[in-house]
């Protein structure tokens, strides 16, 4: 039995001491950026002075930061990628002309994610008038039909890829929330307030979401477990 | 065996169980090492959505994005409605018609200026006549408070010293309303 349980043991003190060192930050840690671009963010307040002083170069600077991020949230909330081009791009016209309301209390970032995240709900919203196609917002997490399932469509590659397909395929309140929380590392409480939710709510979403997804990985989590043990 | 709610997880996952919480789950871990594969599922799609790589956008994307900023205004002091010659004797133009108002009876009438004024305009009449029941009521509600009589002015200086407050007033009008359209300035981005 015991050499059963070792392994276990192992991975699991492992897991355990790595979440020890990132409990308290748990998804900032594993962060990777670009050296440059921290750099240049240190000054991140200065970078906004400049650009409200007229230098638009400083704000290409910004574009290029914060680019990634916010034609994420776009993507996952359009499920297609010329959409999400033309919204990320509004979002950034958006944020230049309202720039001065910008107030220190909060992280640029929370704020521009914000806008972000409204800029393609509005974008939906739009392109659903458009379409006549009203979607029920209500049906929690269900794999669109028109969409081949994204396991099958994805057979032979791994998690990650798949993890990615599954998230694709999230509803937009969902998607967004998931994708504020580990992509944009904002809190719960900032998630509440940019989408105009309760804390509760997007904690009940957020536990609900990763159900969901643990639940359709689960073939390709345990493999990967499997490796580990 | 103790059954470990899956929010329980998540919730110590996202760094929000206390030490003590913290302490109890991995002891129960110990204890229960057919847990850990369910934890470890729990873990990797964690880590996973941790890390799991943004979308690009296209390579021309921040170049779009410039060009599609609205256009830098020039930054020039708007014209003034008036020049300052202009704004200089519309405030004379004013004092006079003001002062030849209240002045012309006074001199028409010839009072001396050594006599007690004389309500010669509406004007005048009101001011004097709410100074007057201001004194009056001072007088007959506060005796404790020494008597007050009402001054007596003469006629010129009374219309002297509203010509001067026309002008001033006049003059801080015209600056206010002239000086933000000539000094403002926005900056449009």
């Amino acid at each position: 039995m015991n050499h059963v349980m070792e392994p276990i043991h192992q991975a699991k003190n492992i897991f355990f001491k790595k979440n020890q060192q990132s409990c308290n930050q748990p998804r900032r840690m594993t962060r990777l950026r670009n050296k440059t671009d921290s750099q240049l963010m240190e000054n991140e307040w200065e970078c906004i002075q400049q650009v409200l002083e007229g230098n638009r170069p400083a704000f290409s600077a910004l574009v290029s930061h914060y680019q990634s991020y916010v034609f994420t949230i776009c993507w996952r909330i359009l499920k297609s990628k010329e959409e999400a081009e033309e919204a990320a791009q509004d979002v950034f016209v958006k944020v230049f002309k309202t720039l001065k309301t910008f107030k220190q209390d909060s992280k640029f970032s929370t704020w521009l994610y914000a806008v972000a995240y409204r800029t393609a709900i509005d974008h939906s919203r739009k392109k659903r008038m458009k379409s006549d196609s009203i979607d029920n917002e209500d049906k929690f997490i269900q794999i669109k039909d028109d969409a081949s399932n994204p396991l099958e469509m994805t057979e032979g590659k791994n998690l990650k890829s798949v993890l990615k397909s599954v998230v694709a395929t999230l509803p937009e309140t969902e998607a967004g929330i998931v994708t504020l929380y580990y992509q944009g590392e904002m809190s719960v409480k900032e998630i509440a307030k940019s989408l105009n939710l309760t804390e509760s709510n997007v904690k009940v979403k957020l536990y609900r979401t990763r159900e969901v997804l643990k639940n359709k990985l689960s073939r390709y989590l345990r493999a990967e477990v499997k490796d580990l043990l | 065996m103790k059954q470990i709610d899956e929010k329980t997880w998540w919730r110590y996952l996202d760094g929000e169980c206390s030490k003590e919480e913290r302490l109890q789950l991995e002891s129960l871990l110990e204890e229960h090492p057919s847990m850990a594969e369910e934890w470890l599922l729990s873990k990797t799609l964690h880590d996973e959505l941790s890390i799991m790589e943004m979308e690009t956008p296209s390579p021309s994307f921040t170049a779009n994005v410039m060009a599609a900023l609205p256009e830098k205004r020039t930054i020039t002091p708007t014209e003034p409605l008036l020049s300052a010659k202009m704004k200089w004797f519309f405030i004379t133009l004013v004092t006079l018609i003001f002062g030849t108002l209240l002045l012309a009876p006074s001199f028409l009438g010839a009072p001396s200026a050594a006599e007690p004024v004389v309500a010669l305009s509406p004007m005048q009449d009101a001011l004097g006549t709410a100074l007057s029941q201001v004194m009056l009521f001072l007088n007959e509600n506060a005796p404790s408070l020494p008597q007050f009589e009402f001054p007596q002015i003469p006629a010129s200086v009374w219309n002297l010293s509203m010509v001067l407050l026309i002008g001033i007033v006049s003059l801080g009008l015209m600056d206010t309303l002239l000086g933000k359209r000539m000094y403002s300035r926005r900056l449009d981005i």
